[in-house]
């Protein structure tokens, strides 16, 4: 194999792989460290990936390796090493106390360089793994103050509140993404999902009502399909949302017609619909689509079939 | 690349209109050479071997011009260059993004924007490392 088809293999799997497929990916390791070294950008993305790949299954020997020959290249100083450098540290620290002396570290080049984005976003990511929530949401906001048009800080940061159920806080920081991105219709639809969670979970205390927090679901996702065409997970919210909608008895001033949200909700079944038999018939156009996610909808559509 | 029945008649027309005319640029040519050499006192006058007929010219010109127009139109498929187009190509598989080839990509769809939700900067390490421990034990006890 050569090292476009090793790369490909590591960029088409995400950053979140599941066990097998790090595994398939780890054991790759031998076989790119031999190639010669051709010192080419894809070489050292290859290099980087299977960095982190042989880190997630273990295998500490190869990841060495991988990590001698990057700081050999791009020198310890680099931003992006010492972040690869602090992984790999983090990874074979086998205590507590190991863990805190790589913070310990990570505290020291902040204090040198503030804007080492790499290492304060590791720093962060340890804090908040060391259940130190408070100290990694407040070092994120510094870090946004610093930089603040960094859509993946921002995500992160609206991940972290969502985490400690602060909705309103979380909406705020997807919505400074969509700032930054407006065309992320994945964004989009995880709006609609905080939404309609908050609406689940009785409004979230704030001064928006369960109904308005349902519209406003049905809005963001309605926006995430308008991005991207069949959007099987916009589709999926609409029709969540809709079904909500249309049970909920009316509490206050609706703005979105009732018929219009019946329409919605069965435009959005003839869309799933044909997602989920394209998929299971086989269809080219279909097949693409995650096979989780159908099963998810061929389920939301059985339920929906079962209650009328 | 999938012609319209039209547009194939007018590439198979003009193609033919085309090779007409050099046909005939052809012979015009020929014509003139033999002509001159056959009557070797018309040697003072001007030759006329290098001008072709008018109608030879606007043949050839109309006939290119009716080609361009058919391959122009014969409706190859054209890439998406809406957003909403090629992120639903993306987001339903029948696309993938630059770097990859199909074989690998088979089976994982990959949005435009999956780097807003996978945030690789913000890797937690040791979370993994540990699932794939625990994976791999529950291998092991199978």
């Amino acid at each position: 194999m050569s090292l476009t088809s090793y790369l490909s293999r590591f960029v088409a799997a995400s950053t979140h792989p599941s066990p097998a497929e790090s595994l398939s990916l780890s054991q790759l390791a031998p076989s790119i460290l031999n190639l010669t070294i051709s010192d080419t950008p894809e070489q050292w993305s290859l290099y980087e990936s299977l960095l982190l790949s042989a880190l997630r299954t273990g295998d500490d020997t190869s990841a060495r390796l991988v990590l001698q020959r990057l700081s050999d290249r791009f020198g310890n100083s680099n931003a992006r090493i010492m972040a690869l450098q602090g992984m790999y540290d983090e990874a074979i620290a086998t205590n507590h106390a190991q863990l805190e002396q790589v913070l310990k570290n990570y505290d020291d080049v902040i204090k040198d360089d503030p804007t080492n984005v790499p290492i304060a976003k590791r720093r962060i990511t340890l804090l908040h793994h060391l259940n130190k929530k408070p100290e990694a949401i407040a070092a994120l906001t510094a870090l946004l103050d610093l930089n603040p048009t960094d859509a993946e800080a921002w995500a992160q940061l609206a991940q972290y509140y969502f985490e400690i159920a602060m909705y309103s806080q979380a909406i705020y920081c997807l919505e400074e993404v969509l700032l930054i991105l407006p065309n992320a219709y994945n964004v989009h639809a995880r709006l609609g999902e905080i939404n309609y969670i908050v609406a689940d979970s009785g409004g979230g205390g704030g001064k928006e009502s369960i109904l308005e927090r349902l519209e406003a679901s049905l809005r963001w996702y309605l926006r995430s399909v308008e991005l991207c065409d069949g959007y099987l997970r916009g589709y999926y919210g609409i029709k969540m949302v809709t079904a909500k909608l249309m049970q909920t008895k009316a509490s206050g001033q609706r703005t979105i017609a009732e018929e219009k949200v019946n329409k919605l909700n069965s435009v959005a079944t003839v869309h799933l619909n044909d997602i989920v038999s394209g998929h299971e018939k086989g269809k080219k156009e279909f097949v693409g689509y995650d096979s989780v996610e159908v099963a998810a909808a061929k389920e939301l559509l059985a339920a929906d079939d079962s209650s009328t | 690349m999938s012609r319209s029945a039209p547009s194939k008649v007018l590439i198979a027309f003009s193609s033919i209109l085309l090779a007409h005319a050099c046909y005939s640029a052809h012979e015009h040519s020929l014509l003139s050479t033999v002509l001159q050499s056959a009557t070797p006192s018309a040697a003072g006058t001007p030759t006329t071997g290098s001008s072709l007929p008018l109608d030879i010219t606007l043949e050839t010109l109309v006939s290119v011009a009716l080609l361009l127009v058919g391959i122009v139109s014969s409706g190859w498929e054209l890439k998406p260059i809406s957003l909403r187009k090629y992120a639903g190509l993306l987001e339903s598989g029948q696309i993938v993004p630059d770097g990859m080839d199909a074989k690998s990509a088979k089976g994982k769809k990959k949005g435009l924007f999956d780097g807003l939700e996978e945030r690789p900067g913000f890797l937690d390490i040791r979370k993994q490392r540990k699932e794939f421990a625990d994976w791999i034990k529950q291998q092991d006890d199978s």
